[in-house]
């Protein structure tokens, strides 16, 4: 999985790191109101991407680390920083898994929008919870499955389709249970909907010809829960779906 | 210096620090080397950027501190 996230991410870095969506996506905006970030705050963004969340956070914090396992990607999202005269953000490469860090040492922990990626979520989660302060705060984004078990596995399936490194979302209510199962107290849960460009959505990908025809029969002949989630919308080449994301915010 | 001593002090080894709070610490090596304490595993710093990867760790494991290059190769893919 790591490879294959690696892969994907690091030959459409750039595109990531100026994709409009990432860079100002609502659940960006709902992060760092929940998060509250303070001046004094040493802050990790885990699974950093194109570096968005860290770059919006090191807006008002003394010092973010930004863990990232693509190392392309760390470097298109620095030099992006670089630009926006940003340079209090520590750049590194390493597994959101297996942290490479002291314990209880961060005031906030984020990641947004890359868990659905994980191999193992729960132990992530326990990893993070590990390095967060007491009294620290986690502000957890992530795609989220419909809660039908069936729907969910076509959803996935839909997702996996157009990016081959996506490994599983889950729905809300499982990645709540991850958070507190890691022991920690949640604050808040909530659940955004957000209409997605269905083409560009793939260009971000790369997707090739095939394989968008294939995802377009897929949201076309989507049935029962699966079709009250995705939420089609127009026709080709206009058309939209809703992609659902879920907010967690929690303390240690 | 290619790393911080503030940031020095918060980065562990990723498979040690799993196994004790107080173990995987990291010593800086001809400015691009983060040597583990504990283990040896040793994690390049590429282009400022310290490559925190298990796989890194360990296929530096074997190498004396003194044969490590003075500039870390790129990975293998």
């Amino acid at each position: 999985m790591n490879e294959l996230v690696r892969q994907q991410f690091g030959a459409n870095a750039e595109r990531y790191v100026r994709s409009a969506v990432h860079a100002r996506g609502q659940s960006l905006e709902r992060m760092i109101a929940l998060a509250k970030p303070q001046p004094h705050w040493l802050a990790l963004d885990v699974a950093s991407g194109g570096g968005h969340s860290a770059l919006a956070i090191a807006r008002r914090t003394r010092r973010v680390v930004a863990l990232d396992i693509t190392g392309p990607m760390l470097k298109a999202a620095r030099a992006f920083a670089r630009e926006q005269g940003v340079d209090h953000i520590s750049w590194m490469q390493g597994d959101g898994q297996f942290l490479p860090f002291a314990t209880a040492i961060f005031d906030l922990v984020t990641c947004r929008v890359a868990l659905h990626h994980f191999s193992d979520p729960p132990a992530a989660i326990r990893a993070w919870a590990r390095a967060l302060k007491p009294g620290g705060r986690l502000v957890l984004v992530d795609n989220v499955g419909p809660d039908d078990r069936a729907a969910n596995a076509y959803v996935n399936a839909f997702e996996a389709l157009r990016d081959p490194s996506h490994g599983w979302m889950h729905p809300l209510a499982t990645l709540v249970d991850f958070v507190k199962q890691a022991g920690l107290r949640v604050t808040h849960v909530e659940r955004l909907i957000k209409p997605m460009d269905f083409a560009a959505w793939m260009d971000r990908m790369n997707v090739d010809a095939e394989t968008r025809e294939h995802l377009e029969e897929m949201l076309r002949s989507s049935r029962g829960p699966a079709r009250e989630f995705l939420n089609p919308q127009g026709r080709p080449p206009f058309m939209t779906f809703d992609l659902h994301e879920g907010v967690v915010a929690a303390e240690a | 210096m290619a790393i911080s001593p503030d940031l020095l002090e918060i980065l562990r080894c990723p498979v040690c620090v799993r196994e004790a709070d107080d173990a995987g610490l990291l010593t800086l090596t001809k400015d691009v080397w983060l040597v583990c304490q504990t283990c040896e595993r040793k994690y390049p710093i590429r282009d400022d950027i310290p490559v925190m990867l298990i796989e890194e760790g360990d296929r530096w494991r074997n190498t004396p501190v003194d044969e490590l290059p003075e500039t870390p190769p790129e990975p293998v893919v």
